[in-house]
């Protein structure tokens, strides 16, 4: 299996962590995935189910359970264990990537720079 | 555990029945394959409803009967319905579909390429910068236009370049912005003839329309895919360039009626006839990607054969034009006919979910 089975988007690194806390119906994540970014993302119903029919297609998330509310479906989707892994691999990359950025932006200040 | 993929849930509504908004939220949803919307279609009108729902009762009345999908919400759906049509949804015909039309905007972008390198080289020999080739033939002495714009907009066509190579090797959101680019330019000129009242002012007009569905093409490109085989695309493009140069050169020397949308004609013809007869001679085994791909690209040229001849048919005293063009679509159709044969007969069925 390859290190990445998807390619990890913005929406769908999201989505996969507003899942660690636990399951979560469609809006839910909606909402999970505003507050996680602060407002900064906010995913429409078709990116999120384009992104969720392929996680859910890698075996990355997949369905806990069904519930009827008013009248209308809602399905809860879970995190699996390679999500969890896939997840985690993703956020190493992303911190290894923001590590680097950082040092090279602490080894090269301006005013470093001028008297170097 | 059942995945979502196993079966289609009941029909979900609200408890009062569907109102106006549902109705339209479920419309604009039959813009995805079917088969997707199977699986899919109760959950998202269900997250669809709940995102438009409102504390004020009159609010939450008033948007059931008269509210709308947002724009971006329509666009969202949209663009999941391309992604998926065009090999999201895994299906065999709809990867052929992708692989087809990740070639036709290969090739386009390859004609466009060449002819924008071959453009600016042209303008530039023309000035004399390229002092070390032979001066231009007598037909072409006729100063061309100087000026700031006018350098600029012939020079313009190297976008394309940029856009082609920047979809070789992968960058495919720089190659967007590249085509974005060189639609401006056209646009700009589309606007100034039509301003001006000037002859053949359909044409930049229908060069834009079919630009953009170029643009609405890559969506076929994406981060998953197989990677391009560079190479022989590379080589593609000064092989393609020569070929375009000797045409606009032979046709100049010969007055041949070809403008741009001619050229295009005559280089999907060549580009069909060449794979039929390779596959008539069994020199090559034609695929249903390429026969899909080349059928697209005979359609797209016709559209522009077509459209561009209404500017030959409002002008007196340009027959020989529309005669011209007239025989360039008749080859097109011609060519088009067995590949359409050939892509029935071969292209992947859609699977029944």
């Amino acid at each position: 299996m390859s290190q990445y089975i998807v390619a990890v988007t913005e929406p769908a690194f999201f989505i996969l962590t507003a899942l660690v806390a636990g399951p979560r119906h469609g809006y839910g994540i909606v909402g999970e995935v505003a507050e996680l970014s602060h407002g900064r993302v906010r995913l429409k119903i078709g990116t999120l189910y384009g992104v969720l029919d392929r996680l859910v297609g890698d075996g990355l998330v997949e369905l806990d359970r069904e519930e009827a509310e008013r009248g209308r479906l809602r399905r809860y989707y879970r995190l699996t264990g390679p999500g969890r892994r896939e997840l985690a691999a993703e956020a190493e990359r992303q911190a290894a990537n923001a590590r680097l950025a950082t040092d090279r932006l602490r080894a090269f200040q301006p005013a470093k720079a001028e008297t170097a | 555990m059942r995945s979502p993929q196993e079966d289609a849930p009941p029909r979900s509504t609200s408890p009062r029945g569907p109102g106006r908004l549902e109705e339209r939220y479920r419309t604009v949803l039959r813009l995805l394959p079917a088969g997707y919307r199977a699986r899919w279609e109760e959950e998202m009108v269900a997250a669809f409803l709940e995102s438009m729902e409102r504390d004020d009762p009159e609010e939450a009345e008033f948007l059931r009967d008269y509210g709308r999908p947002s724009w971006s919400e329509v666009g969202s759906v949209a663009a999941l319905a391309v992604r998926l049509r065009l090999g999201g949804a895994g299906t065999p015909r709809s990867l052929a579909w992708g692989a087809a039309v990740r070639l036709a905007v290969l090739m386009a972008l390859l004609a466009q390429a060449a002819g924008g390198a071959v453009g600016a080289g042209l303008r530039l020999w023309l000035a004399g910068v390229l002092s070390w080739l032979p001066d231009p033939p007598g037909v072409w002495a006729a100063p061309t236009p100087s000026g700031f714009w006018h350098v600029a907009a012939d020079l313009s066509g190297v976008v394309w370049l940029a856009a082609y190579l920047a979809f070789l090797f992968g960058h495919r959101s720089a190659g967007r912005a590249f085509i974005g680019l060189g639609m401006v330019s056209l646009a700009a000129t589309a606007v100034v003839s039509t301003v001006d009242a000037a002859p053949l002012a359909v044409s930049p007009w229908a060069a834009l329309l079919l630009d953009g569905v170029l643009l609405l093409a890559t969506a076929a490109f994406r981060p998953d895919d197989l990677p391009v085989r560079t190479r022989a695309w590379l080589w593609a493009l000064p092989v393609g360039g020569a070929v375009l140069a000797a045409l606009l050169i032979a046709g100049s020397v010969a007055s041949a009626l070809l403008d741009w949308a001619g050229l295009q004609a005559v280089l999907v013809v060549a580009a069909a006839l060449a794979y039929l007869g390779g596959a008539a001679l069994r020199l090559a085994r034609p695929t249903p990607a390429w026969t899909l791909a080349l059928l697209v690209l005979t359609v797209t040229a016709l559209a522009l054969r077509l459209l561009t001849l209404v500017d030959y048919a409002l002008i007196d005293g340009q027959a020989a034009w529309v005669v011209a063009g007239a025989a360039q679509a008749a080859a097109l159709l011609a060519v088009g006919a067995p590949l359409a044969f050939l892509t029935a007969r071969s292209l992947p069925r859609s699977v029944p979910t």
